[in-house]
């Protein structure tokens, strides 16, 4: 395997970055300044503004609100890449204190949701295409169609009751519908802010056990929707790939059928699923929002909700940007295995 | 084609028909194979009955609904108003068969309400989007070079934010109402159809039917709207459909977060965020509304499927 | 010397059912294949060739396809397959009692003939002694039609397929797997068919390693120009001995890229860890310390596993995942050295270059190459070949065609070519099978078919096929030939003689009876109630 030209590959794909990165930096700039408020005044509140405007002259300074627009983008650009993204509006703490006081909650919760949809999607679109019309085929078509029709706020919602109405009938109301961790109990000391692994790192039992369960309704809500996309797309291109030549040929050498599929057939599908994939994670960044709302996760998603709510300038312009990163690095990853699953990509194809 | 002195106006009428017809016969029979194949595919039916049954409902909702809002004029906007009754928080019966409200407002006419505020934001999103990006899509790979380039990293920086975020900044940044949402969801739909019309362009192009049209002397324009553009046109067709769906998702996810129309208006997101409040007293509040959004996506997503099995080159004919 | 027959198809019947309707796409085929000898099968597209190779191959589709009726038998010896006749005779006449006519399957044989089996079962059972056991052993197989592969579970077909039976396709563009290199293909065949083979493989490679640790024999990955450069093998200034000599003028002859070991200057290939020739380890050994420990207990192992498969120690070791990995990787290494062997007998140049290639980086030809290589790997007594030189230029075809006859005449493998170029046949075939509409018309050998053809389907395939006739205007002006009609519709083809309708020839009685393969003269069998007499299809072939 050529590794030479798979680093090749990655360096080109990360200079590639840098202009979509700036470009997003001038999204969010045009953003900010087409809101018809004066920040100034939006931090202060309404009241506040009226009492004092030595303090809305002195925000206009700080801020450069008056400077010709380009000074003010430099500006902005300045203090992004020395980490300041402003004062919150929300809290009045530095957006980037926030932000990362918020994260590791979300963080936990996509990737639970994701290691749910991932392996589950694509071992079912595998399954389902190998084994077509069996009843395994069905319920994935059946999920691949309504799974994608089901709305993300809606179905959390309807967990949420299911576990609490029907489920009290039946004394198996186990499920906890809120928060992270069980009231009553103290969170574990923060090594890395999540929940599951802090408690495993601190030994602390009964904190994981109150964290897992109350990861599991909000992770299958927000891993549900991607899974139904993962697996669409797995079993379309297993379908596609299943029909070819060389699956005929590898049979024809006497290869087990279990190996004709995966690693014959699925290598060549992987592409498709790669791209989902990739998908997927953007996706599962915007299906935090809800996610984090309905079931009172306090994760950057409701930090944006908020400072939506309350023309959070710079909150806002703080979440665009690292969830951009996190989104492009995703691609990023994406991309390099794409390169690395197919070498027709890495040598530079027919 | 003289018309004869003397003759009815309707037997010229029905030459011009007949020699119409005569013109574009390869084409109209082209529709009728297409029309076939597609009430061969079930599925694609059965999309396209729940989505006509969508649109009887947004169009008859004034008749099928038992409460009509009314249309108040605050500061400049009309806004929907229902009135309240005594019958809050009433469970599914024969007189409100999805319940009612903590206003005592009848939730089934809201939700017929709401059909027709999904629908119109369904088209004026998607319209408008996918023509703008294919426009796009076609300039950046008709014309290549530096064209091409500029629109493909604008797209490629619209792409790497995830739409939904985009859009809730975008309505947050602009205010709370249904008009900005659809702003918002124009914004960020259109870099799909991009993306998706580049590529069929560029492999279009490379077809060998374009270098006979070419060495017949055909003019740029004429080879990129009269060649490559139907060619080109299937996958959004297909796209735009499903999109169809998947805008009034948002739209009211939107709505759901409380970004887009105004509290108490029949619109379906905005009930649902409504019902959260009584989750478990009237659980019908937010079911329905969702429910009716599940049928709608329903129907797009089975329409795009449908369209894109009878679209496929490979399985026509 | 007869040789023995390799491949016996009788009554082969298959069948897809799909939402139209049934497509009886091979209607009770029957021929016989001997070693050594190349078969064609003819026929237009949807005469039911390639059916007929997927059915002996077992590789139908099985939701619609499914073979209804018949037997192949694979090297069935000779002493078997006089007897089985006989079993079968007493089993039909016993079937016939029950109106069972034409679907003959093998079960069905086994169930008539249960009583007899049984009884052979049981004395076998008792008797241990020398040649009655033989001669009841024989009895068994025949009567159990043990040769037939169609009732052969899908297990026993897998280590049938690539092994003694092998299929090549049409499209060497689309029929190799893209994702994985050529020399990996080649060599999952191996490891699935030849693993002892490989263990004594992996075991002299180990040898050579274990000598070259233990003389402290170490060597590094170089290109020649590399060498070159640094002043190394020879190259030094003053440096006269032969050996040094010997080894520059070696490099000289070599290209600048070329990778070499440091420790003994040969070829040595980026495929493998460590040197062919002198068995340094030439990149990075991760697991360096542990080394030696590690080389005793794969020789261990692959001791095991040559004398016996399903030793405890290899069960072990494959029932952990990381280990049965490690494995895998060593067995595939060794297959990929020695299809870098089996890509030198199919003439392709640079085989070690091309083995570490992936499909697309390889042209037409060579691919086709390739795939003849990783089908010839385990020397199969049986070569299907579809069609494989229609997707290939003329010169490049007749390269491929020649190949093949090469390889058969090494091997003595039997080749079932099928073509729709009759061209190829008369070139290369010693038998013709002409198909149509997924029954055989005719067979013989070539001379036969070609020179002395019966059937009037032959008959217009053969004066369809355009001919230079000679510059004079008269000859010039003679129309071609064509066959009026078409191909049947396979869902509800012709009643009796499926040719019925667009023969020249047609009787009423060719409407209601299906012709069967009657023997016209020794060797040539014909299906046809009113074959073309001896006179006229040699006056045709002389005066055409």
């Amino acid at each position: 395997m050529s590794a030479m030209k798979l680093w090749e590959y990655v360096v080109r794909r990360l200079v590639a970055l840098i202009p979509v990165i700036i470009g997003v930096t001038v999204i969010a700039f045009i953003l900010w300044k087409a809101i018809p408020i004066d920040p100034a005044v939006a931090y202060l509140g309404a009241k506040g503004a009226q009492k004092s405007p030595e303090a809305i002259a002195a925000l206009h300074a700080a801020w450069h609100l008056d400077d010709p627009l380009p000074a003010q983008y430099l500006w902005y650009m300045g203090n992004l890449v020395r980490g300041d993204l402003g004062p919150s509006f929300v809290n009045k703490d530095p957006v980037a204190l926030n932000l990362a006081r918020f994260l590791p909650a979300t963080l936990e919760l996509t990737f639970y949701a994701i290691l749910f949809a991932l392996p589950v999607g694509i071992y079912m679109g595998i399954l389902s295409a190998m084994k077509r019309n069996s009843w395994i085929d069905q319920l994935a078509r059946v999920l691949a169609i309504v799974g994608v029709a089901v709305p993300i706020y809606w179905l959390g919602i309807m967990l949420k009751i299911f576990f609490h109405e029907n489920l009290a009938v039946l004394g198996l109301n186990v499920l906890p519908l809120d928060g992270r961790l069980d009231p009553t109990l103290t969170p574990p000391p923060t090594v890395t802010g999540w929940y599951t692994i802090d408690s495993i790192l601190a030994l602390n039992l009964t904190d994981f056990v109150s964290a897992v369960s109350h990861l599991i309704l909000p992770a299958f809500t927000l891993g549900f929707a991607q899974l139904a996309l993962i697996l669409r797309m797995t079993r379309s291109g297993m379908l596609e790939v299943l029909g070819q030549d060389y699956v005929r040929t590898a049979r024809a050498k006497g290869v087990p059928e279990r190996e004709v599929v995966f690693k014959h057939a699925f290598r060549n599908a992987m592409n498709a699923t790669l791209t989902v994939s990739g998908l997927t994670v953007g996706t599962a960044l915007a299906g935090d929002v809800y996610v984090e709302s309905i079931y009172g996760i306090f994760g950057i998603g409701q930090y944006f909700l908020q400072a939506a709510l309350s023309d959070g300038f710079f909150d806002i312009l703080g979440y665009l940007f690292i969830v951009t990163i996190f989104y492009v690095t995703a691609n990023l990853v994406i991309d390099v295995l794409y390169a690395a699953v197919d070498p027709q990509v890495r040598l530079g194809g027919s | 084609m003289a018309v004869e002195s003397g003759e009815q106006p309707f037997v010229t009428w029905s030459r011009v028909w007949r020699r119409f017809l005569q013109e574009h016969a390869s084409r109209i029979s082209e529709i009728k194979y297409t029309l076939f194949l597609f009430r061969k595919n079930r599925l694609a039916v059965l999309g396209l009955g729940l989505i006509l049954g969508l649109i009887a409902i947004a169009l008859a909702a004034p008749e099928l609904a038992f409460q009509q809002p009314v249309l108040v004029n605050i500061s400049g906007s009309l806004q929907q108003r229902w009135i309240p009754s005594s019958d809050v928080l009433v469970g599914p019966s024969w007189t409100h068969p999805f319940g009612t409200d903590n206003f005592g407002v009848d939730w089934y006419s809201k939700v017929l309400y709401g059909a027709s505020v999904s629908l119109q934001v369904g088209i004026l999103v998607v319209v408008p989007a996918s023509l703008i990006g294919t426009l796009l899509g076609l300039l950046a790979g008709f014309k290549g070079g530096l064209v091409e380039e500029i629109i493909m990293r604008i797209t490629d920086i619209f792409l790497s934010i995830p739409s939904l975020i985009l859009a809730i900044a975008i309505t947050a940044v602009l205010g709370r109402s249904i008009t900005h949402v659809m702003y918002a969801l124009i914004i960020t739909w259109w870099p799909w159809y991009t993306r998706l019309v580049r590529g069929q362009v560029l492999s279009v192009k490379e077809r060998q039917f374009i270098e006979s049209a070419k060495s017949v002397g055909a003019s740029p324009t004429r080879l990129m709207l009269h060649h490559i553009l139907p060619n080109s046109v299937s996958p959004v067709i297909v796209q735009a459909s499903m999109d169809f769906g998947y805008v009034i998702l948002t739209a009211a996810g939107l709505g759901f977060l409380g970004l887009g129309s105004a509290p108490g208006t029949a619109e379906w997101g905005v009930m649902i965020s409504e019902g959260i409040n009584y989750l478990f007293v009237a659980p019908w509040m937010s079911a329905f509304p969702g429910l009716a959004i599940v049928i709608a996506v329903l129907g797009f997503n089975l329409l795009g499927d449908g369209l894109r099995d009878i679209l496929d080159p490979r399985l026509r004919r | 010397m007869i040789s023995p027959v390799v491949l016996g198809v009788e009554g082969l019947r298959t069948y897809f059912h799909t939402y139209e309707g049934t497509v009886k796409a091979v209607e009770e085929i029957s021929f016989e294949i001997r070693s050594g000898e190349t078969v064609g099968l003819v026929g237009e597209t949807g005469s039911g060739k390639t059916v007929t190779a997927l059915s002996v191959m077992r590789l139908v589709p099985s939701p619609p396809g499914k073979i209804e009726s018949g037997r192949v038998f694979l090297e069935e010896p000779e002493e078997v397959q006089r007897l089985r006749r006989d079993y079968d005779a007493m089993a039909r006449a016993r079937l016939q009692q029950n109106k069972i006519e034409r679907e003959i399957t093998s079960a069905q044989v086994q169930q008539a003939l249960q009583p007899e089996i049984s009884a052979l079962r049981a004395k076998l059972g008792a008797i241990a002694k020398g040649r009655e056991k033989e001669n009841l052993r024989l009895q068994l197989q025949a009567s159990t039609s043990e040769f037939d592969i169609l009732q052969k579970t899908e297990e026993q077909m897998r280590t049938i397929r690539g092994n003694r039976i092998s299929m090549i396709f049409q499209e060497p563009m689309t029929a190799l797997n893209p994702v994985f290199t050529i020399g990996d293909q080649i060599a999952e065949t191996l490891v699935l068919h030849r693993r002892a083979d490989l263990c004594s493989e992996v075991l002299k490679a180990l040898e050579l390693e274990v000598d070259a640790r233990r003389h402290n024999v170490h060597g590094r990955r170089l290109t020649v120009k590399e060498a070159k450069d640094k002043g190394l093998a020879g190259h030094h200034m003053g440096d006269q001995s032969t050996a040094d000599r010997e080894i520059r003028e070696r490099l000289g002859r070599m290209k600048d890229e070329e990778p070499v070991c440091s420790a003994c200057w040969s070829r040595a290939p980026d495929l493998w860890d460590y040197c062919p020739s002198c068995g340094a380890r030439l990149s990075f050994d991760l697991w360096a310390p542990f080394r030696s420990w590690i080389m005793s207990l794969e020789k261990k192992l692959y001791t095991r596993m040559m004398a016996d498969l399903r030793d405890e120690l290899v069960d072990f070791v494959d029932s952990i995942r990381f280990l049965r990995r490690l494995v895998r990787n060593r067995l595939q290494d060794e297959g990929v050295r020695w299809a870098v062997r089996l890509l030198e007998e199919v003439k392709i140049p640079d085989p070690e270059r091309i083995a570490g290639q992936y499909p697309f980086e390889l042209s037409g030809g060579m691919r086709q190459r390739s795939m003849i290589a990783m089908m010839m790997a385990c020397n199969p007594t049986l070569l299907i070949a579809d069609e494989p030189t229609t997707a290939l230029d003329v010169t490049v075809e007749a390269q491929i065609l020649k190949l093949m006859k090469e390889l058969q005449a090494k091997t003595n493998m039997a080749i079932l070519l099928i073509t729709h170029d009759l061209g190829i046949v008369a070139e290369v075939c010693d038998k013709v099978g002409v198909m149509y509409a997924g029954s055989i018309a005719e067979f013989g050998t070539t001379e036969q078919v070609f020179h002395r053809m019966r059937h009037p389907y032959t008959y217009g395939l053969m004066r369809s096929i355009p001919r230079f006739r000679g510059v004079a205007s008269e000859d010039r002006k003679r129309e071609l030939y064509i066959i009026r009609g078409t191909v049947p519709n396979l869902l509800h083809p012709p009643t009796g003689c499926r040719f019925h309708p667009r023969c020249p020839r047609a009787l009423a009685i060719c409407k209601e009876i299906v012709p069967r393969l009657e023997e016209a003269e020794s060797g040539h069998l014909v299906a046809c109630h009113n074959p073309i007499p001896l006179s006229e299809s040699v006056a045709s072939e002389a005066g055409a």
